[in-house]
Order: C-alpha cells, then sequence, then structure tokens
C-alpha cells in the first residue's frame, strides 16, 4: 500500500525489468528479453519492443549502436540506459524499499510467503 | 505441416510472421525483424531445455505476448496515424484535415475494433449473448404486438369498421348478437354508415353427397349465413365464380353458396368445374356458385352470448344467404346475426354512437322485448373489438421483455465499465500522446456498435425461434397470430432498440470511462490506482446491479403469480372427472328428421349400444358440453306468475339423457334426490336437475327436492313449471376460476343436436372407432364429430393462462439468471480491485469467515436493496399484473408469492456473491500485497 504522501509512482513491471537489465549496460532487445527471463519475468518480443519504444519516447533510454547477429538479421539494434533511465530505476528501488518497510511495518512475514510460494 | 527439422518448424515461422503483420505498420517496419528472429531465438533456447513443458511454456509466452502487444500497439499509434510511429517524442501534430478522411478514420475505427474484440473473445461473446437475449426477446414480442395489434383485419378500409352489439342494462349483458328485425331497422334508420353486413354462425350442419354420394361420407360443417353484401363489404373476392348478389336472397330453386377453399381442396380434389355443382346441407339443395381464396380468414370479435361456438376466427366452410323472407319474421328476442358495420368517411365513432342511442330509445320504445331487456346498442371498432380480450396480455408480455432488455443493457453496462477500468491506463496513455477525447470516445463507441449489431443480429436469429415457441404455445383465443413473423417492420424495430440499448449500455460508459487524468493512471499499471474515482465508480456499478436486481423481481412477481395461479387453475374444483371420458358430437340436419318419437329413439338407440362395448363404464348425452359450447341464458323462478322479480336470476340451461351424470362424473349433494334414470323417458318428463347454487336460490336452507322451478326457454314468452328430482354440485362450463351461472338440467328427449359423453375404463381414444362406426350404422347421415376427450377441453381453457405463464415466467428465469450474473461480475471485479486491501486484513489476522462475511455483506446489501425497490415497483405495478391474471383466484400482492420469488431472488444472489467471497477468503496476503 502506498500513502498518498508518496510521490512517486510505481512503473509497471515489464518497464522495471528492461530498466534492470540494461543497468549493467546497453543490450539488444533479445539479450533483454533473455536477461529479464533469467530474473523471472518471461516476456515475447512484441511486449519488449513495445516498452523500448515508450521508453525511448520518454528519454528513459537511447540507441546504443549496433551489435554483430547471425541468422536473418546482420545485425541487432542495442539499448542503454540514460541518465533519467538510471534515475528512475533509482527512484524505483527506493519506493520498493518503503513498500518492503511498509509490509513489515503491518507484521507480513515475507519469507513465510516466498516459502509457500 | 512440415517435415523440416528447423525448429520451430518453417510452418510455425510463416504463421508468426503473418501475426506480426497485424501490428501497426509503422512499428512493424521498426521492429518486424527483430521481432521474429526474436521468436526463432527465443523458442530455440526453449527447445534446449529438456522438458516438454519448457517448449509448450515458450509457446503460451509468444501468443498471449501477441495478444496483448498487437492491440497495445494500435493504441499508441493512432496519434501520429497514417503516419508511421516516429521516435521523436510525444505530441499532437495539428495538420489540415482531408476530404474523406473522416470516413478513412471510421473504417479504421471499425477494423481496429474487431481486431480488439478478436483479443477479447470472453468479453465479446458475453456481451453479444446477453444483447441476442434481450434483443431477441423483444423483438420476437414485437412481431406478436405487430401482427397482432398493429396490423389492420385484413379487410377493406379496416379501420372505418366496427361491431354493432346489443346490450342488455336489465341483466348486464353485454356483447350480444342481433336480430334479424332489429338489423334491417339499423340498416334503414341511421345515416352514419355506409353499409352494414352480418353473419350467422351455424355450427355442424351436415354435408351430403354431390351427385350419386360420390363425395364421400357425410360430413358435419359450419354454415355462415351471411348478408348478399358480406364479401363485398369485407372486400374479399372469391377466387372462382362470383360473390352473392342481391337477388341471391330471393331466388327460387336452389340456395347460392360459396365454399370455403379448405372445403373444395378436401372433398372436392380442388375441382376447377365446382361452380353449378350441387351439394346437399342438412338435405337441401345448395348450388356452389363460388371459392373463396386460400388465405380468407373471418376473423371477428368474440361473442360474450354466442348462441354458438365462437372464436376469435370462424371457421366457416360454406357461406349462405337467409331469405329476404326470413329475416324480418324472425323475433326480435332471437339475437342470432353477429353485425358488423362501415362508418360513413369522417364520421367518428362517438356520432354514429349517438345516433344509435337515439335508435336504440325508440326500439325500446316500440317493442316490449326491448323495454324489459333495456336494449341498449353499443358500437365498438372492430380491431378493438377483435384484440380487447389479449390486448392487455400482450402488452404486459411486451413490458416484461423490455424489463428483459434492461437488465441485458445493465449487465453490458457494467461490464463494458469493468473494461474501461482496465483499460484505463491504455486510455491515459492515449490522453497523454495528444489523442483528442472525443476520438477516444469514438473508438470506444465503434466497439460497442459492433458489439451492438452483433447482438442484434444473433437476436433477430433468436427473435425467430422465439416467435414459433410462441405460436407454438399460443391459445387459439389470440387472433390474427398466423402473419407473425420476422419481416421489414419488426427489423427497423429491431434497429431502433438496437440503437436504444447501445445508447445505454454503450455510449454513457464510453465517455465515463475516458474521463483520466493521464498522471494518475500512465505509470501504476493496469490495475489502476487507490484515486478518488474508484470509489465512485464503484458505487455506479452496484446501483446497476441493484437495479438489475430490483427489475428482475418484478419479472418473478409476474412470473410467479401467473405460475401460481395456473397451478389454482389446474387444481380447480370442476364438478366433475375429466379422466378417461371421451366426448364425440351428433347433429341431426334441420329440415329431416321431424319426427320428435324418431328422434328419441335414435338417442335411446345409440346410448344403448355404446353402453354395449366392453370398455365403457358409463355414457350420457348432454348439450352443451362443459367448456365446448355456450348455451343461451334463461331466466328461471321459484314461481311462474308475473312479477317484478322475474328476469333477476338467470341460469344456463342444459339438456342431458340419463347416464349424462355418471359419465361425466358429476356427484349429488347429501340428501340431493337422484340423477335421471331410463324410466322417466317414458314417464312426465317435467323435471330436471338443478344444481346447489341453483337450489340455494330457489329454496335457501331448505331440499329443493320434489319442489317446483319455473323457467322461460330463449325465445320464448311461455313459462314452463320443471320438478325439481336432483341437486348436483356446480358443474363449471365456461371458466375454471371465479363466479359462474347456475346450471337447470332439463332431460333430453327428442333434441337435434347432442354430444356423447363416455366414461371408459382406460384408453378413452381407443373407444373412438367403434363409436364411429355405431353411429354410422344407425344413420349414414349423422357421423360423429368433433371427438375429443374431456381433458383437452379443459386443458384449452387453462390454455391462455399457461401462455402467458409460460412467456412471463421465461422472461423471469432470463432476467433472473443475467441479475444474478450482474451481481457475480460486480462482486468479483470488486474482490479483484480490493485484493490488496483484504490481503492486509488477512495478514492482520482476519478469518476466513470475516472475509467471507465482508464480501457477502456486500451482496447481500445490493440485492436486499434491490429486492425493497422491486416490491415497492410490484406494488405500484399492481394494475398491469393484474390484466394478466385473467383465470382469477389469485391477488396481484398475493403474498406466499411475493415472500416466495423475493426468497429465491435472495437466495440465488446469495450463491452469486458467495463464489467471489470465497475467492477473496482464500486470498493469499503475500501473493495480494505483492501485486501492489
Amino acid at each position: 500500500m502506498r500513502s498518498s504522501k508518496d510521490q512517486t509512482p510505481a512503473i509497471a513491471p515489464a518497464t522495471l525489468h528492461i530498466l534492470l537489465a540494461l543497468a549493467a549496460g546497453p543490450l539488444h532487445g533479445y539479450g533483454v528479453m533473455r536477461r529479464a527471463a533469467e530474473a523471472g519475468m518471461k516476456m515475447g518480443p512484441g511486449t519488449i519492443y513495445g516498452a523500448l519504444h515508450r521508453m525511448r519516447e520518454v528519454g528513459w533510454i537511447e540507441p546504443a549502436g549496433f551489435e554483430k547477429a547471425r541468422g536473418p538479421l546482420k545485425q541487432r539494434r542495442r539499448y542503454g540506459l540514460t541518465a533519467e533511465g538510471r534515475k528512475v530505476l533509482q527512484a524505483e528501488a527506493r519506493r520498493m524499499v518503503q513498500v518492503a518497510d511498509l509490509v513489515r511495518a503491518h507484521a507480513v512475514s515475507v519469507d513465510d510467503g516466498d516459502a509457500a510460494r | 505441416m512440415s517435415t523440416d527439422r528447423v525448429y520451430p518448424s518453417t510452418w510455425a515461422r510463416r504463421v508468426y510472421g503473418r501475426l506480426v503483420r497485424l501490428y501497426p505498420r509503422g512499428f512493424r517496419d521498426l521492429y518486424g525483424e527483430e521481432i521474429e528472429a526474436d521468436f526463432v531465438d527465443m523458442l530455440q533456447h526453449d527447445a534446449a531445455a529438456p522438458s516438454a513443458s519448457a517448449r509448450i511454456g515458450g509457446w503460451a509466452i509468444v501468443l498471449r505476448d501477441l495478444a496483448a502487444s498487437i492491440p497495445r500497439e494500435w493504441l499508441t499509434t493512432l496519434r501520429t496515424r497514417p503516419s508511421a510511429p516516429t521516435p521523436r517524442g510525444p505530441g499532437p501534430h495539428p495538420r489540415p484535415r482531408r476530404r474523406g478522411e473522416l470516413m478513412s478514420d471510421l473504417l479504421h475505427d471499425v477494423r481496429y475494433t474487431l481486431r480488439t474484440l478478436r483479443f477479447n473473445r470472453g468479453f465479446s461473446a458475453m456481451v453479444v449473448a446477453t444483447l441476442a437475449l434481450g434483443i431477441g426477446a423483444n423483438v420476437a414480442m414485437f412481431s406478436v404486438v405487430d401482427a397482432v395489434l398493429l396490423s389492420s383485419l385484413p379487410y377493406r378500409d379496416a379501420d372505418r369498421l366496427v361491431m354493432v352489439w346489443n346490450r342488455h342494462a336489465g341483466t348486464g349483458a353485454d356483447k350480444v348478437q342481433v336480430s334479424g328485425p332489429d338489423f334491417l331497422d339499423y340498416r334503414s334508420q341511421t345515416s352514419s354508415f355506409e353499409d352494414f353486413a352480418y353473419i350467422h354462425n351455424s355450427p355442424d350442419n351436415t354435408l351430403t353427397g354431390g351427385t350419386g354420394g360420390r363425395d364421400g361420407p357425410a360430413e358435419q360443417i359450419d354454415v355462415g349465413y351471411v348478408s348478399t353484401n358480406f364479401f363485398r363489404f369485407l372486400g374479399r373476392e372469391p377466387t372462382i365464380g362470383r360473390a352473392f348478389a342481391a337477388d341471391d336472397e330471393t331466388s327460387d330453386g336452389a340456395t347460392p353458396s360459396v365454399i370455403s377453399n379448405g372445403l373444395w381442396a378436401r372433398r372436392y380434389g380442388s375441382d376447377p368445374d365446382i361452380v353449378g355443382r350441387t351439394i346437399y346441407i342438412a338435405g337441401n339443395a345448395m348450388e356452389v356458385i363460388g371459392v373463396m381464396p386460400a388465405d380468407f380468414e373471418l376473423v371477428l370479435p368474440y361473442s360474450e352470448s354466442g348462441v354458438t361456438g365462437d372464436g376469435a376466427t370462424f371457421m366457416v366452410d360454406v357461406w349462405r344467404t337467409l331469405s329476404t323472407r326470413t329475416l324480418p319474421n324472425v323475433p326480435r328476442s332471437m339475437s342470432i346475426l353477429r353485425v358488423f358495420a362501415r362508418l360513413e368517411p369522417g364520421v367518428p365513432v362517438r356520432q354514429a354512437q349517438e345516433e344509435m342511442d337515439l335508435l336504440a330509445r325508440r326500439l325500446q320504445d316500440d317493442y316490449r322485448v326491448h323495454s324489459e331487456r333495456r336494449t341498449a346498442i353499443d358500437l365498438m371498432p372492430m380491431h378493438a373489438d377483435v384484440v380487447g380480450s389479449v390486448k392487455p396480455i400482450i402488452l404486459s408480455l411486451f413490458g416484461a421483455v423490455g424489463f428483459v432488455l434492461l437488465i441485458a443493457c445493465a449487465n453490458v453496462a457494467n461490464l463494458t465499465l469493468v473494461r474501461a477500468a482496465n483499460r484505463r491506463r491504455e486510455v491515459a496513455v492515449r490522453v497523454a500522446l495528444g489523442a483528442p477525447r472525443w476520438r477516444i470516445v469514438r473508438h470506444l463507441l465503434a466497439e460497442n456498435t459492433v458489439l451492438a449489431l452483433g447482438g442484434a443480429a444473433a437476436g433477430v436469429l433468436l427473435a425467430r425461434a422465439i416467435v414459433g415457441g410462441i405460436v407454438g404455445v399460443a391459445p387459439p383465443n389470440v387472433p390474427m397470430l398466423n402473419g407473425v413473423g420476422v419481416d421489414s417492420r419488426v427489423l427497423v424495430f429491431a434497429l431502433g432498440i438496437t440503437i436504444v440499448a447501445m445508447l445505454l449500455f454503450g455510449v454513457w460508459p464510453a465517455l465515463r470511462g475516458t474521463r483520466v487524468a493521464p498522471l494518475m493512471h500512465l505509470n501504476d499499471g493496469p490495475r489502476g490506482g487507490l484515486g478518488r474515482g474508484r470509489g465512485r465508480a464503484h458505487r455506479v456499478r452496484a446501483g446497476i446491479a441493484t437495479a438489475e436486481i430490483a427489475l428482475s423481481l418484478v419479472l418473478l412477481v409476474g412470473g410467479g403469480l401467473l405460475i401460481r395461479s395456473f397451478l389454482l387453475l389446474q387444481g380447480a374444483r370442476l364438478g366433475f372427472e375429466p379422466k378417461s371420458v371421451l366426448t364425440a358430437k351428433v347433429a341431426m340436419p334441420h329440415g329431416a328428421y321431424d319426427d320428435a318419437t324418431f328422434r328419441a329413439n335414435y338417442w335411446t338407440a345409440l346410448r344403448r349400444q355404446v353402453l354395449e362395448l366392453p370398455d365403457v363404464e358409463a355414457a350420457g348425452l348432454v348439450w352443451p358440453l362443459p367448456f365446448a359450447d355456450q348455451s343461451p341464458d334463461a331466466p328461471y323462478g321459484p314461481t311462474g306468475g308475473e312479477s317484478e322479480d322475474w328476469g333477476r336470476y338467470v341460469a344456463v340451461v342444459a339438456t342431458a339423457s340419463p347416464g349424462y351424470f355418471e359419465a361425466i362424473g358429476a356427484t349429488l349433494i347429501d340428501g340431493g334426490g337422484r340423477t335421471f334414470e331410463v324410466a322417466d323417458l317414458d314417464r312426465d318428463n317435467a323435471i330436471a336437475i338443478v344444481d346447489e347454487v341453483m337450489a340455494r336460490r330457489l329454496y335457501p336452507g331448505e331440499s329443493a327436492v320434489g319442489r317446483t322451478v319455473w323457467i322461460q326457454p330463449l325465445g320464448s314468452d311461455e313459462k314452463l313449471a320443471r320438478e325439481i328430482v336432483g341437486v348436483i354440485k356446480h358443474i363449471r362450463h365456461n371458466t375454471l376460476a371465479g363466479p359462474e351461472r347456475e346450471v337447470l338440467y332439463e332431460l333430453a328427449t327428442s333434441t337435434r343436436r347432442m354430444v356423447l359423453v363416455v366414461r371408459t375404463g382406460s384408453n378413452p381414444v381407443a373407444a373412438l372407432p367403434e363409436l364411429r362406426q355405431i353411429a354410422a350404422s344407425l344413420d349414414p347421415n349423422m357421423p360423429l364429430f368433433d371427438a375429443r376427450t374431456l381433458g383437452e377441453y379443459v386443458r384449452d381453457e387453462i390454455a391462455p393462462t399457461r401462455f402467458t405463464m409460460t412467456l412471463a415466467s421465461a422472461f423471469a428465469v432470463v432476467a433472473l439468471v443475467m441479475a444474478a450474473v450482474g451481481l457475480y461480475g460486480v462482486i468479483s471485479y470488486s474482490v479483484t480491485q480490493r485484493a490488496s486491501e483484504l490481503g492486509v486484513r488477512v495478514a492482520l489476522g482476519a478469518h476466513d469467515g470475516a472475509i467471507l462475511r465482508l464480501v457477502l455483506r456486500q451482496g447481500a446489501t445490493m440485492a436486499g436493496l434491490g429486492i425493497a425497490i422491486g416490491l415497492i415497483a410490484s406494488f405500484g405495478l399492481t394494475r398491469i399484473i393484474r390484466s394478466l391474471l385473467v383465470g382469477g383466484g389469485v391477488a396481484p400482492t398475493d403474498a406466499p408469492t411475493l415472500v416466495g420469488v423475493s426468497l429465491l431472488l435472495a437466495g440465488v444472489t446469495m450463491v452469486a456473491s458467495y463464489f467471489p467471497a470465497r475467492r477473496a477468503a482464500r486470498l493469499d496476503p503475500v501473493v495480494a500485497l505483492r501485486k501492489e
């Protein structure tokens, strides 16, 4: 639960995972997909590129050159975080910590829940 | 399928490539190749995993991804359409609008809509099905309204036709037919009418012969005696031959007759040379002069006091004229003509009525029979008269389906609202990207239009089926139903209600759904925030669900009352036992069998031979049979002298043979004397059996057995004394519930027409062939006809109530289901929305039971409020509901029904809210919280 004073709005899980994937350095679309999948967020290509497109429009990510590729595509476009994107990610991380604190304050055991799932 | 070893197969790649083409062009150009390449990489990566489930999982992700992202990309693309989305950041690009752009926009909307809806199959199917039910039921009922109430009668200038009835202010009898001399006076002494015509229906005439008997055995037919202008008056001509001419009434020789298409085909094999043929009716030679067309149907109003079997449709086989010598010489007390007239153009009914009132007064002054009866003349527009008895029923049912449609719209509105809430983020994105609100509204409207049209199309198809069903269960007293069908007028109506439905369920949610503040919804995931708007939105949805419950309660009350009144009629005390009883009519032609002794012997022989059949337990003769034929009323009293009181009591006079009361299963009251015996036939037969009602009226508090009753038969000035030998319990003759005329039974000796009533040991219909054989052996010219079981007559009597009950309760059940689904949807959605709140409650130690109660209470509040409003509304609609309860016996505020349907509705709504409540109670708090 968020308090009304909290000024940072949550971002969509897809967006968060893309930001996370790109935090370590530029990747192409498929790389983002793999990284996100490893983190437990399985997304299809349509979702990835749609999100990348919109994040590029709002200036959170930017093109970062090309990478040679095998297969029908000779090269793949890579994307990297902008300063703005990094700021959004940090803000989101802070928000999540606050949420976690809030949950603990409500005496909900996080460990049990994880074990149950 | 391909045999390629590559994975994914080339076939799968091709399919995926096709699907990728569904993305908007600009997006596809930018990312299409990469998406396809990623698809291959992704599946190959999954294929490396050992388990098959990984492969399947990969495909699941791919499909879900397409389903979600294609519509999303379309939404985002719309702001810059038709150019591709550029990476250059958001913002509206105002540009001059070109001609034709609006059209292409609309086309685009429709294409886009179809695509969106395809990806929301569940939602679309739900909406289309709900609308189809609502629209289908309405279109079907409208077809009936159109055929019965809105179509004009199939006659020339039908709107100027009026029925001319007599009313006896003395006894209160109305819709009485007119006598011959009166008819002539009406015609000659009035000026408001263009013309008059009449028909006298004479059923059960024996049609024989042709030449040398080659036309087959004797047959009973209905003859209509009509004025010579009859067919011209109605605007219909024979297809073969000619209609009557004025001199047909005076001609000597064979009586001219016009025959029905049915008789022509049935008996004469559609012989084109029929005109000029001589046929014999009741032994009289008639010359066929014409054949009426197959679609000629005589729809005339029901007469309350018709002498013979009345109905909405007259089944006449042969029309003939009455001799001009006959008409003026019939006594004025013989009301045998059904008279109708056509008003002069421009003359209102009221003006004509005033003229008739004056004439009625003059006739009362001139004739004793009219002053005694205080005969008034009533004009009634013919169409209103024909549909009079069924109009309130049909309109009420039409109202009921209107409710069903309202409920359907409410349901769909709720679905749409929920969907709009779920799509709020998409809408917010588009608003943020600069799409004008009207444009988004237009998209939602396009979507709703497609859904509404889908619902309408399915509804019209459904309506055809429903109409078939309605015609199947419709009782015979609904006139003009054979004209019913889904025609262009009905389709226009369907379109009309579809537009109304769309306005109700589509426009308003669309307007609501687009009233979003972009910042609030843009970044907080698909579930929307906990903004202030949510509480209001929930109240709106809850309000709609409550209204649905209220509406469906009203329908349930109507349906419940009808079921109760149906059950009441089914359990009605008839005064006889219809099971295992077969009836068949026998009539002696007029003009033959003039010897009374011969007639008496015939009836005795018929009864004796029938009794000899092995399975027959009892047999008797009667006229009229309960629920089959009408009988003229006759005044009666304990004394025969002149008295002021004479005419105050009126009874049905029936004739019955020995054995009749045993055959029909009547019971004598305690100390009620005896029934007729065979020996009575040879004695002084001035005896009578009366029912308990008459016995009480005549001799209150005393035994009527052995006392005298005086009656005055129809058309006679003479009063006759009868000794009462028995008193039976009342046998219902005309209605299953409500007050009825008392009945006096005279001993049948030499009547011309009787109904044979046979009680059998087992299957009554099995006895019919033997009965026919007996009748044929006694006299081949007097066949049995109208053979039916007594149970069938009773069933027909219940048929109107069964009809109304079937339709009303079907509509009520549909309403109930829809309301339950609606409530389920609202609560279900609210549980999803409150998942985190409920999760915290569970985390804070709330029991499963507490959560269950919390959610159930939400449902109970809506249900309780809805039921309360519905009950109040039902009280408000009492008058309309009463018009449905034709059989009587059940009050519109019948407490057991009201309580019963309220409980039923409460139960169903509780079940509907139980499922989401259980889901809420089983909520895993951590999962619920993590979602946030």
